[in-house]
């Protein structure tokens, strides 16, 4: 039987052209029995590869393709630096094939691909080059297979084989008998690699040196006809057309045994082999996949779990589960919860499951991290199911004590669950790598590293790979990508045909219809690996012998090769805990130093006794919908669910959170919870027995906790089994044996059949969805927190908000919201400007939030400093003399404004002329920052003659450089046409009936193509038009029969004019867009031709009211720039959810 | 008065080089003072033409359109004015086919000029005009009216005061009788892009040999060459060199454009064309050669009339290099070249 011992998966990023899945398929197909998996220096592709041979039957032999150094440098040339184009890729580092022979061969390749990475690191770039000293240090249990891109088959290739065999010297003594020379066919002509005469070389050097060959056939890619979406690779990794005649010639498939034999007979014939050479090249084959048995659960290590050893976290070994019960019973008696019978029985509980399964050391572990966290000063909060737990709570790790906000236990864990709980903590985000710092520093680099995350394919780099690698020009791959919104390579050809807005694409698509093909075939293949945003790991100090670590680009942390579900689903080992930076706990504790800095007030956001969690004004500020920049309610959805749930209490906050889900959104919960609510329906349960659990919604599902109480109360098991059977739920494959299982235990529990109906209706209703109510109540805190913020130090919080950027909005919004809740903003100004926001008290005692330096476009965090620190200023010299703003700063800070104060009369212009004169002088000077004794004077004011900016060209220069409208709003300018045309200002929409058609315009501040129950695709698009009063917003929907026409202005502008019809639920008003132009066009339209113009275009680009087509043009990203600088961060996207 | 001539600017539509250089005959039928301005087009001085025709530079204008249109095929823009200055910037707002006089002492001639963007004026480039542009100067009008010692601030003293003249109107340059001009240029384009330098040379190769032949088959020497390589992204790069002494002969014309081509050094630039001009023409009569004793370059030199007269009489490409050579229908190309690792 013969086994491919070189097979390069899509982990191979831009190499291998099918996922290890594919391959195992293949194999399977194939009858093959054993399979390698050997990657371009990773092995990140193994636990997927592991699993999916497990699956077929196929036994997994695992190695890598790993570069390495050469013994035998050719003497590089010194290369020019390109004029133009950038410099070849270079891929010139030989490279050899390693298998692992057990757990021993498994460390030290792992060893050896941590030590090429470093090694790539330390140099600053290129290829992963394993070392020699590595190579030497860690040779056990692997076997070597020299393949043609070897060093000694580089000789070969060049009718060398005396130097051949001296370079296979150093090899033979490391690796004795597990040396192979790899012989590979690939039907190329001349001597190079895949040549049959390079693979009859290798063979008759065998024989002369008593090695063992191997045949193998170098696997890129599963099927044959794979063959192009490996060039688009090659082209893509080489950064650079596919040129012809250096094309994979479609030979590196999956080959059958029989293909494979044939091969070997004509290379053992070409080798001068005929009689039995095939034979034993097959044989030894054979004989090196024997050698190579590897466990994936006993030699990796999946499926058990490695906990940091008892000493490093403080315990003496053996005494893990002692500390922790001496730990929580600590904590009882400080919080006073002690004297409670069904606490000390809930503890005990928890307690003995933890115990059973034998993970104490687990929350010690955490525990510790938590303390660390909060010792650095560093906001820190459990998320997730772990709030449910007693033992977290008293741990310090999460606030709330369960029992008070019915949170249970085996939603987090429990005996029937044998994978780990996760604890996820949020940090502040701005401090999140000093935590993982802090974390590396107490474990150490042998028990800590970071997660990985395959970035994968997707339509845009899909189009702009395949497209170069077809050498289309540049400009026209990128606005092909461009133009497609953010899905799946896959979808491709279906979005072209579905989506409105690309129409004008789908009509010249014909041109391109190789490039789908090659778009479709690079679907989810990885394309690189960045650092995961959250992960850690924890284990013992072998962690190193079990993964390969990677420094991360940046940062230099280690990360393991492995993503987030090899890690967590499949365990290998490794203990992952999350740990997220949470902007809006920066922006916290920025809001709360800041209080401290003016008013020298501390303030603990987490002392129930001065942020009480029923605290009045918070409540009645959220009552208002005034939750713009509150954590998690200020999606217009959330503000429009507050206006009509009215919340009063902490546990209406965590309902309000949790109802505005898919889950509870699909299963229509809001309007009956809210009638509940409001008592305007009586609340009504299918059995008494649920009343327990369902009382506090009113009668209605909406958390995770609530479906696994009713089926255990209604199955009669207990709360683990119930909340095994919420997991089942979830997953469509187990469904029917779930509602036998239900239908049989609660008939026996004696339930009426229309109560059984019922309530599994209920449940399959929950389907997937629902929410734990414990995340629930741990967003809920620094929800209520952030409402205190506001409600109590709103100048401070927003603040707070400006430095962090936390939320969905853009910054312009959270000014505007400032400004109308009668805070100042007051603008960039170099002699009061910090390099930070700062709350600062006004002439008239109030107090105002001072825009901060960093806002300016480009400034760099020194320039924002030293400006910052040189304050206050004399004049424009002496500010160019101590700041030293670089030229383009000091032009962008005068275009703004922040300069006025230095030179009063003058204006922006001419200290914009000022600044150019001295930028000439200080060049000139023939020493670099020498003192210059005499600046040009300030000129005297309106002496140069030069105009001044208008209104219009300041606010312009506002949103370019600081990318904000913080003087006026953005919209004035066009008040006067929008009154010309009719359009409905914001505030007056109340005022038209229901029904009515109106026009709306305004800024997009938000657009969102949330999943809809009925499938279809609608957008949810708020404007911003600058009116007065509270209402400054309008929202749209525009239903998928509108697309046609308003999907492409709808996504590809910033200025929107739309037609509508009114539409009220409840007390808000929403339009249900028809319509939508870009209305910079028709401001343009409206200067050059007047209204007529405007008519003009309007005909023209709504085809319902013409013949043609719309004319689109596909290029004009740019049209509505004006404000192309910074355009991106003026309004918020997101497919999301529709919380 | 330099101011009161009348002065015509003359854009072809997308000119043939070689009808181009045709049309001055029409021109010269007209005024003697014509000035080839490359690629396109030309300006002409016909203050006098108009009292010898007794016609308005409008009638001059159509008549010189009609001719050209009749003659070669060719539309042209025609734009007109008191000055060089006038002309031009009235032929820029021009279609193909288009005729625009301004007439001097007139408003709309002054109206016109005030409301040109700067960057139309001859002198202000796309650099110039966005530093203006910063100061809020975006047409003539703003620049006319700005004080000149505020523009000497900005654009320095000289390029001030003659900018400053030419918001004004006021432009003092004369049409300076030149023949067309005097440049041979050959290209090769590629279908698709281009990296193996094996490849670029054998271009450069073809260009030189191209350029060489034709070069001596109208008895002409170079001083300089210029080549130009443009890229997928439709970008350019263009670089010239300045030869030791007039040449047509193709290996120093080759070596040279090799030497141009080394110095970018490029290697992942995408090229889709490669264009070779060579300027400063002189006849091959007045041109001087450095005597060499080296044989090989005599021998190639003495063999050059030969494989002109064979490619003259049996077709251009009978005779030359064997690395042009492309392989004919019946030579197998390999079939798979060097491969990927």
């Amino acid at each position: 039987m013969y086994t491919h011992l070189h097979v390069a998966s899509g982990y191979s990023a831009r190499y291998g052209a099918s996922l290890p899945g594919a391959l195992v398929e293949r194999a399977a197909e194939l009858g093959l029995d054993t399979l390698a998996l050997t990657d371009r220096d990773t092995v990140a592709g193994a636990v997927r590869f592991a699993n999916a041979c497990a699956a077929s039957g196929i036994r997994p032999v695992f190695g890598a393709d790993l570069a390495v150094e050469p013994l035998h440098p050719r003497p590089g040339q010194t290369r020019r630096n390109p004029a133009r184009g950038g410099a070849f890729v270079d891929e010139s580092a030989a490279r050899v094939t390693v298998l692992a022979r057990g757990r021993t061969g498994w460390a030290s390749l792992c060893a050896l691909i941590t030590a090429a990475w470093a090694a790539r690191a330390e140099a600053g770039g290129g290829q992963p080059i394993v070392p020699w000293n590595a190579l030497r240090e860690h040779p056990d249990g692997l076997t070597v297979l020299l393949g043609p891109a070897s060093e000694p088959a580089h000789a070969l290739a060049a009718g060398r084989p005396d130097l051949a065999t001296a370079l296979l010297a150093p090899w033979r003594d490391l690796y004795g008998p597990h040396l192979r020379l790899e012989a590979v066919h690939h039907r190329r002509t001349g001597t190079g690699p895949g040549s049959l005469r390079l693979a009859a070389r290798t063979v008759g050097l065998a024989r002369d040196l008593d090695l063992l060959p191997v045949i193998t056939n170098a696997v890129r890619y599963a099927r044959p006809g794979q063959g192009p979406v490996a060039d688009v690779l090659d082209s893509a990794r080489l950064l650079m057309p596919i040129q012809p005649g250096r094309t994979c010639n479609g030979e590196r498939y999956l080959k059958s045994g029989q293909e494979m034999a044939d091969l070997a007979e004509e290379v053992a014939r070409a080798a001068g082999q005929e009689r039995g050479g095939a034979a034993h090249l097959l044989a030894a084959t054979a004989r090196t996949a024997a050698d190579c048995r590897l466990d994936p659960a006993a030699d990796l290590g999946i499926g058990s779990v490695h906990f940091p050893e008892e000493h490093v976290i403080g315990a003496a070994p053996g005494t893990s589960a002692r500390v922790l019960r001496q730990r929580c019973e600590a904590s009882m008696t400080r919080h006073g919860y002690d004297r409670s019978a069904t606490m000390r029985a809930r503890l005990d509980d928890e307690l003995r499951v933890i115990n059973t399964l034998g993970w104490p050391t687990y929350f010690l572990t955490v525990a510790q991290v938590v303390d660390d966290v909060k010792e650095m000063g560093i906001r820190v909060q459990a998320r997730g199911s772990g709030a449910g737990s007693l033992v977290v709570h008293l741990l310090g790790v999460s606030f709330a004590n369960p029992l008070d906000h019915e949170l249970i236990m085996e939603r987090f864990l429990n005996l029937r669950r044998r994978s780990l709980p996760d604890i996820d903590i949020d940090v502040e985000s701005a401090r999140r790598l000093d935590v993982y710092r802090r974390i590396m520093d107490r474990y150490g680099p042998t028990r800590v590293c970071t997660l990985s995350m395959p970035e994968t394919y997707r339509v845009r780099h899909a189009i702009r790979d395949a497209g170069l690698a077809l050498g289309l020009p540049p400009d026209e791959v990128g606005n092909l990508a461009k133009a497609f919104p953010h899905i799946t390579a896959r979808s491709a050809r279906t979005a072209l045909a579905e989506l409105p807005e690309l129409r004008h694409v789908a009509a010249a698509a014909g041109r391109y219809e190789k490039l789908w093909d090659l778009v479709e075939g690079l679907d989810a293949l990885p394309r690189g690996t960045a650092m995961h945003p959250c992960g850690v790991i924890l284990s013992n100090d072998t962690l190193l012998q079990r993964t390969p670590v990677v420094p991360t680009p940046g940062e230099g942390f280690p990360a393991t090769q492995f993503d987030k579900e090899d890690v967590e689903i499949d365990g290998l080992g490794l203990l992952k805990l999350d740990v997220l930076g949470v902007r809006m706990q920066s922006s916290m504790a920025y809001a709360v130093r800041e209080i401290q800095r003016t008013t020298g007030r501390r303030i603990d956001l987490d002392d129930r006794t001065q942020v009480p969690l029923d605290d009045p004004k918070a409540f009645e500020l959220l009552r208002e919908g005034e939750s713009l920049g509150v954590f998690q309610l200020e999606s217009p959805g959330q503000r429009d669910l507050l206006g009509r749930l009215q919340p009063e209490t902490f546990a209406d906050l965590v309902a309000e959170i949790s109802l505005f889900r898919p889950g509870p959104v699909q299963a229509d919960m809001i309007k009956p919870f809210l009638l509940g609510r409001h008592g305007r329906r009586p609340v009504t349960y299918p059995h008494p027995d649920l009343e327990p659990w369902l009382c506090s919604t009113y009668g209605v599902i909406i958390f995770n906790e609530q479906v696994a109480g009713v089926f255990s109360a209604m199955t009669r098991t207990d709360l683990a089994m119930g909340e095994e059977a919420r997991r089942a739920l979830a997953k469509p494959e187990r469904l029917p044996a779930l509602q036998a299982w239900y239908r049989q235990r609660a008939a026996q529990a004696g339930f009426h059949p229309d109560v059984v109906d019922r309530v599994w209706k209920m449940l399959e209703n929950m389907g997937a969805y629902g929410f734990a109510r414990s995340h629930g109540v741990a967003f809920a805190l620094p929800t209520l927190q952030s409402a205190w913020l506001k409600a109590h130090y709103p100048a401070a919080f927003y603040a707070g908000l400006l430095e962090h950027d936390p939320g969905m909005y853009p910054k312009r919004l959270v000014l505007a919201d400032a400004r109308r809740r009668g805070i100042p903003v007051l603008p960039v100004d170099v002699q009061h400007s910090d390099a930070h926001y700062r709350t600062e008290t006004t002439a008239d005692g109030r107090l105002a939030v001072r825009v901060a330096l960093a806002d300016v476009h480009g400034i760099t965090d020194d320039q924002a400093q030293r400006i910052a620190a040189g304050r206050p200023y004399t004049d424009l010299a002496d500010f160019w003399t101590r700041a030293h703003p670089s030229q383009p700063i000091a032009e962008r800070l005068a275009r703004i404004g922040a300069l006025d104060t230095l030179a009063p009369g003058a204006h922006r212009r001419e200290l914009l002329l000022q600044i150019d004169e001295l930028h000439r002088t200080r060049r000139a000077a023939a020493i670099p920052d020498q003192l210059v004794l005499t600046h040009p004077g300030p000129p005297a004011a309106g002496s140069t003659g030069l105009p001044a900016m208008t209104a219009g060209e300041q606010l312009q220069a506002e949103l370019e450089v600081i990318g904000m409208d913080a003087t006026r709003h953005l919209m004035e300018p066009f008040h006067p046409l929008l009154a010309e045309l009719g359009v409905a200002p914001a505030h007056r929409l109340a005022e038209h009936r229901t029904g009515e058609t109106v026009l709306v315009a305004g800024a997009k501040v938000a657009i969102q193509t949330p999943p809809m129950r009925s499938g279809r695709r609608t957008i949810f698009v708020s404007l911003d038009d600058g009116s007065q009063g509270r209402h400054g917003q309008v929202d749209l929907t525009f239903f998928d029969d509108t697309h046609a026409q308003a999907a492409y202005p709808l996504f590809h502008h910033f200025l929107l004019l739309a037609r509508g019809q009114v539409s009220r639920r409840g007390k808000s008003v929403t339009v249900i867009g028809t319509h939508a132009w870009n209305l910079q066009d028709i401001a343009d339209a409206h200067t050059t031709g007047g209204t007529a113009a405007v008519r003009d275009l309007i005909t023209r680009t709504t085809p319902d009211q013409t013949t043609g087509p719309a004319p689109h043009e596909p290029d004009d990203d740019n049209n509505d720039g004006r404000r192309t600088a910074g355009a991106s961060r003026l309004w918020h996207a997101s497919p999301g959810s529709a919380g | 008065m330099t101011t009161d001539r009348a002065i015509l600017h003359l854009r072809l539509h997308h000119p043939p080089l070689a009808l181009y250089t045709e049309t001055f005959t029409v021109l010269a039928d007209i005024t003697p003072l014509v000035q080839a301005l490359p690629p396109d087009s030309a300006a002409l001085d016909i203050t006098g033409a108009l009292t010898y025709f007794h016609r308005t530079p409008e009638e001059i204008a159509d008549t010189l359109a009609t001719r050209l249109l009749l003659r070669y095929g060719l539309t042209c823009a025609i734009g007109g004015g008191p000055t060089r200055l006038h002309a031009q910037l009235a032929a820029d707002t021009l279609l193909p086919g288009q005729i625009r006089i301004l007439h001097p002492h007139h408003d709309d001639t002054d109206r016109f000029l005030r409301t040109r963007p700067t960057q139309a004026l001859p002198g202000i480039g796309p650099k110039l005009a966005r530093t203006l542009a910063r100061y809020g100067i975006t047409t003539t009008g703003d620049l006319a009216d700005l004080p000149l010692p505020t523009l000497q601030r900005i654009a320095g003293t000289t390029t001030a005061r003659l900018l400053h003249d030419r918001a004004h109107g006021t432009d003092p340059r004369r049409v300076a009788p030149t023949g067309p001009p005097a440049s041979i240029t050959v290209t090769r384009r590629y279908p698709a892009d281009v990296l193996d330098p094996d490849t670029t040379r054998q271009g450069l190769l073809a260009l030189a040999t191209d350029l060489g032949t034709r070069l001596r088959t109208v008895d002409q020497t170079t001083r300089h060459l210029e080549l130009t390589i443009t890229y997928a992204d439709r970008s350019t790069t263009t670089r010239s060199r300045t030869l030791h002494e007039p040449t047509h002969h193709t290996p120093t014309l080759r070596d040279t454009l090799y030497a141009i081509h080394t110095r970018l050094g490029l290697q992942r630039a995408r090229i889709r064309a490669l264009t070779a001009r060579a300027g400063h023409l002189t006849p091959a009569t007045h041109a001087y050669t450095q005597l060499t004793l080296d044989p090989t370059t005599e021998d190639q030199r003495r063999l050059e009339p030969v494989l002109d007269k064979a490619n003259n009489r049996w077709g251009t490409g009978t005779l030359r290099p064997a690395a042009l050579a492309t392989p004919g229908p019946n030579d197998k190309a390999p079939a798979h070249g060097v491969p990927i690792r």
